[in-house]
This record gives C-alpha cells, sequence and structure tokens, in this order.
C-alpha cells in the first residue's frame, strides 16, 4: 500500500513541478523589462554565450573534422567524393550543429546556472531579496534564462560554421578531395530558409528555451542542501539531454519528413 | 571595469556570430542575392524535366550563364514549363559586337528577295524595324536549342544552352523554342532491350511515344525477315 501511495506522490510531485515551472516561465516571458534589467542580461551573455565559446569552437572543429574523415573514406569507395561537402554541410547544419551545442550547452552552462541559483537559494538570498520587496524571478532568473535563449542560437551557427570549415580543412586539404566541387556541391543543395534557418536556426532556438528552462527551475526549485543542489544539477543535464533529444526528433519529422 | 571588460567580450561574441551566420549564408548556401549580375528570365517547355530542381545551373559551352527559378506544369499542353534567370552580363553583346551584329543582320536583308523587290521607302522602314527590334537581344539566337543534360553519368541534372548559327537573335524574356528533355537511362536502355535500334536510341526520348509502335512494326518484320 505504502508502495503506491509513494509512486503516486511521485507521480503528482513531477506533474506540479511541470506545472511550477510552466508558471515560472509565463511570468518571467511575460513581464516589462526593468531598467536595469539589460546590463544584467549583458553580463549574463557574458557569463552563458561567451564563456562556452572554447567549448563550443573546439568541438565543432573536431567534429567537422571526424566528418570529413569519415564521409570521405566512405564517399571515395564509391568515387563519390565530390559530395563531400554536400554530406558535410547538411548533416552539420539539420541535425548535429543544433543538437551537439545544445548538449555542451546543458551540461556547460545549464549546470552552471542551476549550481548558482541553488546556491543563492541555499544561503537564503533569494528569500532576502523577497524580504525586502525585490523580485528575484526579475533580478536573477530572467536576464540568466533570456542570456541562454539568445547565446544558443548564436553558438549554434558558430558551431555550424566552424564544423564546416573543419570537414574542409581534412576533406579538402589533408585527404584531396577537389575543392572547387566541395563549395559547388554545398551551394547547390543548401537552402538557406529551409537548411539554415529551420535546421539550425529554429532548432536552437527551441532547444535553447529547453535548456535553460530546465536549468533555471531545476536551480530555483531545488532542496536548499549541498545534496539537494548536486541532484539538481544532475537533473538538469539529464533532463535537458532527454527534451533536446526527444524534441530533436519531432522537429526533424516536422520540418524534413515531408517531401 | 568588470562590466566593460564583458561588454567587450559579448561584443567579440556577437562579431563571431555575425561572421559565421554570413559564412554560411553565403558560402555555404550561396545565397548571394542571385550573383547574376543584370539579370533577366527567360522560359522553356520541356517533355520531360526528370530531375532537373530549381537552382540548377544554366550552362553555355560550360560557363555558368544561370540558374533555374522554378518549374511549373502547363494544365492545356501538360508540358513542365521552366523559368530560369540569365545573366545579362555574359549573354548580351558589348556595344562594338551588336554593331556588327547589326551590320551583318542588315546584310542578310539585303540579299532576302523581299527586301530587293520593296520600294525604297519600305527598304528604309525595313532596316530600321530591324535595328529596333535589336535594342534588348540576347547573344542565344534563335536556331540554339536548349536541353536537360546530366553531370557525369550519374550527377545532378542541368540545363545546356547549345547555341545554333542563325543571325536572329532572341530577346530578353522570350522563349527558347527548341528543347530537348531529360535523356532517361531507362527509357534507352528498354528501347535497346526491345529491338529499337541505334538510331533510335541516338533520337532520344523525345520520341519515346511515337518510336514505341514503331519498334514493335519493326520487330515483326525484323522477325519475318528471320523465318
Amino acid at each position: 500500500m505504502n508502495t503506491i501511495a509513494w509512486l503516486g506522490r511521485l507521480v503528482i510531485e513531477r506533474i506540479r513541478g511541470i506545472g511550477a515551472a510552466a508558471h515560472m516561465l509565463l511570468q518571467i516571458i511575460f513581464s516589462f523589462p526593468t531598467k536595469g534589467g539589460f546590463g544584467r542580461f549583458g553580463y549574463q551573455m557574458h557569463r552563458v554565450g561567451v564563456m562556452s565559446l572554447l567549448i563550443i569552437t573546439v568541438s565543432g572543429l573536431f567534429i567537422g573534422a571526424v566528418l570529413g574523415l569519415q564521409m570521405y573514406s566512405i564517399l571515395v569507395t564509391f568515387g563519390a567524393e565530390s559530395m563531400l561537402g554536400t554530406a558535410i554541410s547538411l548533416t552539420l547544419l539539420r541535425e548535429l550543429a543544433s543538437v551537439v551545442a545544445a548538449l555542451l550547452f546543458a551540461g556547460r552552462a545549464g549546470s552552471a546556472l542551476t549550481a548558482e541559483i541553488g546556491s543563492m537559494k541555499q544561503s537564503e538570498q533569494l528569500a532576502s531579496m523577497e524580504m525586502i520587496g525585490v523580485d528575484p524571478l526579475k533580478q536573477i532568473v530572467s536576464p540568466r534564462l533570456w542570456a541562454g535563449i539568445v547565446s544558443l542560437p548564436m553558438l549554434t551557427v558558430i558551431f555550424a560554421a566552424i564544423g564546416i570549415i573543419g570537414g574542409k580543412m581534412v576533406g579538402v586539404d589533408f585527404l584531396g578531395a577537389d575543392e572547387g566541387s566541395f563549395w559547388s556541391g554545398m551551394q547547390n543543395t543548401v537552402r538557406f530558409g529551409h537548411d539554415i534557418f529551420n535546421g539550425t536556426i529554429i532548432k536552437s532556438i527551441v532547444f535553447a528555451l529547453i535548456c535553460t528552462w530546465v536549468a533555471v527551475y531545476q536551480g530555483y526549485a531545488c532542496d536548499p542542501t549541498p545534496e539537494g543542489i548536486a541532484t539538481a544539477m544532475t537533473r538538469t543535464v539529464v533532463y535537458s539531454s532527454l527534451c533536446v533529444l526527444g524534441f530533436d526528433f519531432v522537429l526533424t519529422a516536422v520540418m524534413f519528413g515531408g517531401i | 571595469m568588470k562590466s566593460r571588460s564583458s561588454e567587450l567580450a559579448v561584443g567579440i561574441f556577437v562579431i563571431i556570430f555575425g561572421i559565421a551566420l554570413f559564412f554560411l549564408a553565403m558560402k555555404v548556401s550561396g545565397l548571394v542575392g542571385t550573383n547574376l549580375s543584370d539579370s533577366y528570365t527567360m522560359k522553356a517547355q520541356f517533355d520531360n524535366v526528370n530531375g532537373l530542381k530549381p537552382r540548377a545551373k544554366v550552362t553555355m559551352s560550360g560557363v555558368t550563364i544561370g540558374r533555374v527559378d522554378s518549374i511549373t506544369l502547363d494544365p492545356v499542353t501538360r508540358l513542365a514549363t521552366v523559368t530560369f534567370g540569365l545573366d545579362g552580363k555574359l549573354t548580351s553583346f558589348n556595344p562594338e559586337q551588336l554593331k556588327e551584329v547589326q551590320k551583318n543582320a542588315l546584310e542578310e536583308l539585303r540579299y532576302s528577295s523581299d527586301y530587293t523587290q520593296a520600294s525604297p521607302e519600305q527598304q528604309k522602314a525595313m532596316e530600321q524595324q530591324l535595328t529596333s527590334n535589336m535594342t534588348s537581344i540576347t547573344s542565344i539566337d534563335e536556331d540554339a536549342y536548349i536541353m536537360v543534360a546530366t553531370n557525369g553519368l550519374l550527377g545532378e541534372k542541368y540545363l545546356k544552352v547549345v547555341p545554333g548559327g542563325g543571325v536572329n537573335y532572341l530577346k530578353r524574356g522570350d522563349t527558347i523554342s527548341n528543347t530537348q528533355g531529360t535523356m532517361d537511362l531507362e527509357d534507352l536502355i528498354s528501347k535497346f532491350i526491345t529491338g529499337g535500334g541505334a538510331g533510335k536510341v541516338a533520337a532520344g526520348s523525345s520520341s519515346a511515344e511515337a518510336s514505341a509502335p514503331a519498334s514493335t512494326n519493326k520487330d515483326s518484320a525484323e522477325a519475318s525477315f528471320v523465318e
């Protein structure tokens, strides 16, 4: 009997969590920007976006390079190494850039957001803010959420560009595929609206919302103990990765599933 | 000071983003506006454009002179209508060449029977009409034909303009009337198997329907010959 009660409580607890997170998101999105808000937003852009730049560029370069290596060795068996540019760019733009950048972002920036907000809660900074009549949602959570939503799409675009350069470096410069057909094949198949705007930018905006929303909510709602913060950080990474991969399938089915 | 350096870092971040987006737009997707200078559109109707896609290139003598804009189906003739943009700089004459072309056309006109039989005033009018007709001509002559070609044996399809030898030139916005659609490898193989003969294979897919009954006749003829 106890087990059933525990199970029921767990489910209700999760559903309540989703409700609270949605409530928080709506409160942040439909609130007027405050005067000092833009300054705080800029500083969070630095912490969330700029600090993630290194891991994004390095992993972009290497993922592009590995793609170039693998695709070349597969395509050369069919004598189709002129399709190398097409293969690398479509893979990166439609899937890999947005997903991998979002996963890295969840690990690099999302967990940091959770830890920061969680430890603020632990040291009762959030509670004291409420006490003096300052809304911690506006003061603390909102700039971080917006910074995440804005910076991940930018990081994704940088990731895709660096990845294509890395693929070109390995495929063309090291392995010797033809440079002319590399670029022209790419330009003939990649369409800006269809592949870059849909596949990279729209997808990454959705992923950015998911990742930062999960991170911020987990920090805001965590148990104010060291153990609670650790659990919240783990949850941030796990939940945002799962959501990103699940939503990626849905978005791909909607965008590219047709003709 | 701290906020100042973070502003600088965010500024650099935004600039890197701008460069990356520019790179994706220009170099990767080839969204260079249309890099056709002084562009204009022309049309052609094909019986089969299987494999041809929008943004496929249009070439003349191997030089890319334009891109396919759209492919639609004409409901009356049930032919595929292909609209393509051409580069005005590559496909029109410069003033000296235009003068040369006009001179050739006038010479041609002077030898024609209509001209020699007409009165001097009519001759003058004909000459004027000819020169005024030649203001917005392209370098594609009326005998030129356009075909759906394949890059390599199995590569992508593109349009190939093959110049003819005429002295009358098409104007901007005209329709190229001599066309040849996609040459389907399957059609060719099936014709080869059913005994279409080498001559018919060379005739291409445009005569696919017409040659079908003919080839069966020939089959029976060959059969009787064997007997």
